[in-house]
């Protein structure tokens, strides 16, 4: 038989369930914006209390855990989906960098400089006598060495930028790493029920997603809650220990990655470290590259024009480019020229006033000596510009699609770990009526004790 | 599908932002009137306004040679006919002198008169444009002829007065715009020659000699009238090139326009319709976001 202890028992039981459970609904209320906060569920449970002879009475209720709402499969798709994510976003902000960097189409761009170059020949080719053209010849050629200088200084400069970046990308990653061995050390001591229990994972998911932005990593977790974590098919992070990625290697040509364990080389082909190792390892240096072929086929095929013609002060085998210009960052005018413009081959005849080779110089434009010689200096540059604005209309494309998918999968991520304001307020008047009637169960307990003792 | 507060504000902010990079870009093309800005807008249609761009350039070199090639050739012209007006003269000189009715004095008051003739035409021969000799070839310091002690005609550098102007009018085009001095002047029974030859024949007195001196300057007058009508044909030439050349620039520029520049009205209308939607988001956005239970407790 139940005793009027139990009623009491009970209505204490019903308080403490409800108060438990305003708490959370509070704690779900304050972190509504919380990153990567999961909405917690306070799960309750009937306590019954057994008799003799098969009987069985409720003596309340009891919180039986603090449950936080995930859906472990969105997880591990949407994880997936940000580092693609993390990847084109990276790649869309670089390439606007690479392809603003060559100014096109416009009027301060390469393509310019070579036609104003080309036409100060032709103009010279009518009066070779005229030395105001002369000066304007050498004045283009300044101008054509600064741009490619600039351009190759420009790239140069960006690719030391990305060595930087990818270097605090990996410091971030170790960062990261770092903390999250010790959430695993921290998930062996705590309750698996508790509050706390699931707030440790909660963090601990937000760093997965952050890793992930940065590196296409693979994450395995145990049943403990503990997670193991590998990149390219080495396990660089088990339980509370882990591997450093160095970047100290970084330096020079090769951006080379590697564990500190000194075990192998390291590498990432997703994530913003994916792109950036991508655009410092291969994009970059391609475009360098490209520019050095065209500064040089201009180099050589200008010098031999020059070196066939006669100067107007009849000298002949002058070069017009520096000799040891081999590239878009060491080509140079003869330094000669600057002094004395008279040197500038002119005439194809050694006749002072013949302009017969700066005509050929001015038709040089049209000579296909790049790519097999299938294409004009023009032809060639135009081709480096618009290869740079399809990586990065690509790049655009790929980046927008995936943001639109990945933002659908958040939402249908915080449609169920999410906190919605009005669930919350519903149940915030739901457990405040609990309280209530727990309440007005123990005041009834009591009155009905009182009854009793005013009987006797 | 639950809704709750992270999907509103995650859908709110791709939509807006979604309508805002769109609106960015109509903005864009009405301020700059350029469809393309970066090689990214259109990269095959980046390097084609490179290459374009090139060939305007170039269409604009040949447009100034074209101008000078022609203002040489029209100074050529004049002079050629200011060389055959004296060519005339020395003819009616001959004819007169040729006549047995002229006697030694008037044929030597004719010898005088033909050397006036001769240092004209020196001087046409001797003629400058714009710091050329129209007869100098690629000589560029000293006159192509000069007259000597003994009163005949020679060239100061006889390399440089066959140097050839070229002047490209069209790509592959490359049009000599000079004669060659010694070609005009020059040579046996040339200009110079038959001149001399018809003042000493006066001087001499010599009937035979004028008569054949007249001849021979019937024959120079021809040939000057030769070079004149070819200076004409290439003018010609040039002049056909010419239009040829700003039709295919008008093109070209035309070509460059509908593929660099932004359509005006289509551009206004979008960034309207793209406000439009901007703001009826916006309304929509902000009234979904502030809607909550709480305004409906007590």
């Amino acid at each position: 038989m139940a005793g009027l202890n139990n009623i009491f028992e009970i209505g204490k039981s019903a308080l403490a369930a409800s108060q438990s459970a305003l708490n959370t609904t509070g704690q779900n209320i304050a972190n509504a914006n919380t990153e990567g906060y999961s909405r917690k569920v306070t799960n309750f449970e009937a306590s019954v209390n057994y008799l003799g002879g098969g009987l069985q009475i409720g003596s309340g209720v009891t919180v039986n855990e603090v449950t936080r709402v995930r859906n472990r499969f969105i997880d591990s798709q949407l994880s997936l989906q940000r580092q693609t994510l993390s990847y084109w976003s990276t790649m869309e902000s670089k390439h606007l960098l690479i392809e603003q960097i060559y100014e096109e189409p416009g009027e301060t761009g390469l393509s310019s400089i070579m036609n104003s170059f080309f036409e100060s020949w032709s103009e010279l080719a009518n009066a070779p006598e005229n030395s105001s053209l002369r000066e304007n010849v050498i004045y283009q050629g300044d101008a054509l060495v600064k741009k490619f200088n600039s351009l190759n200084e420009r790239l140069t400069d960006m690719e030391n930028e990305l060595t930087d970046e990818i270097s605090d990308e990996i410091e971030k990653f170790n960062d990261y790493a770092q903390q999250i061995t010790e959430i695993n050390s921290k998930l062996l001591y705590v309750d698996k029920r508790s509050g706390s229990y699931s707030s440790l994972l909660d963090n601990r998911d937000v760093l997965l997603e952050k890793m992930n932005e940065i590196a296409d990593i693979t994450i395995q977790e145990n049943d403990d809650g503990q997670v193991n974590l590998s990149l390219n098919g080495k396990v660089f992070l088990q339980k509370t220990h882990f591997i450093q990625l160095d970047s100290s290697k970084i330096d020079g040509d090769m951006a080379e990655m590697n564990w500190s364990d000194g075990t192998t080389s390291a590498t990432a082909q997703g994530g913003k470290l994916g792109a950036l190792i991508d655009l410092r390892e291969n994009i970059i240096p391609e475009n360098i590259e490209k520019l050095d072929n065209l500064a040089s086929a201009i180099v050589d095929t200008i010098n031999t024009q020059h070196k066939a013609g006669y100067g107007y002060d009849g000298s002949t085998g002058v070069v017009f480019f520096d000799v040891n210009s081999v590239d878009a960052n060491t080509i140079a005018l003869n330094s000669s020229l600057y002094t004395n413009n008279q040197l500038l081959a002119t005439s194809s005849d050694g006749e002072a006033g013949s302009g017969g080779n700066a005509l050929l110089m001015s038709q040089l434009q049209d000579s296909k000596v790049l790519a097999d010689n299938t294409a004009t200096f023009t032809d060639y540059y135009s081709e480096i510009v618009a290869t740079e604005g399809n990586r990065r209309e690509e790049a655009i494309t790929l980046y927008e699609g995936q943001e639109i998918f990945t933002d659908n999968l958040y939402s249908y991520q915080q449609s169920i770990t999410g906190v919605s304001l009005d669930e919350e307020m519903t149940d915030l008047l739901k457990y405040q009526r609990s309280y209530q009637a727990a309440s007005k169960l123990i005041t009834l307990a009591d009155e009905i004790s009182e009854t009793l003792i005013n009987m006797v | 599908m639950r809704i709750t507060q992270n999907v509103k504000n995650n859908s709110v902010m791709m939509h807006l932002n979604t309508i805002n990079t769109q609106r960015q870009k109509y903005y864009n093309q009405l301020s700059t009137g350029k469809r393309i800005e970066k090689p990214s807008d259109d990269p095959a249609g980046t390097a084609k306004v490179i290459q374009l761009n090139q060939l305007i350039a170039q269409n604009e070199i040949y447009q100034k040679n074209i101008e000078d090639a022609k203002s040489f050739l029209t100074s050529t012209e004049a002079s050629l006919d200011a060389v055959n007006e004296n060519l005339q003269e020395a003819v009616t000189i001959a004819l007169k002198g040729a006549s047995d009715s002229t006697g030694e004095d008037a044929r030597s008051i004719l010898a005088d008169q033909v050397d006036y003739i001769i240092d004209r035409v020196l001087a046409e021969a001797n003629r400058e444009y714009d710091s050329k000799y129209l007869y100098g070839g690629t000589a560029v310091d000293q006159p192509p002829f000069e007259k000597q002690e003994d009163g005949t005609i020679v060239m100061t550098n006889e390399t440089a007065i066959n140097g050839v102007h070229l002047r490209e009018i069209s790509k592959g085009d490359d049009v000599q715009i000079n004669f060659s001095g010694e070609e005009v002047f020059m040579g046996e029974d040339g200009v110079f020659e038959s001149l001399i030859a018809l003042r000493d024949a006066l001087e001499a007195n010599d009937g035979d000699a004028i008569q054949d001196a007249y001849m021979n300057i019937k024959d120079v007058t021809t040939d000057i009238t030769r070079f004149s009508s070819v200076a004409g044909l290439r003018y010609e030439h040039i002049s056909n090139i010419e239009e040829t050349l700003s039709e295919f620039d008008l093109q070209m520029q035309s070509l460059k326009s509908s593929i660099e520049d932004a359509d005006i009205a289509e551009a206004a209308i979008n960034y309207e319709e793209m406000n439009t939607i901007y703001q009826a988001n916006l309304q929509f956005s902000s009234s979904i976001l502030q809607m909550s239970l709480m305004d409906y407790l007590a």
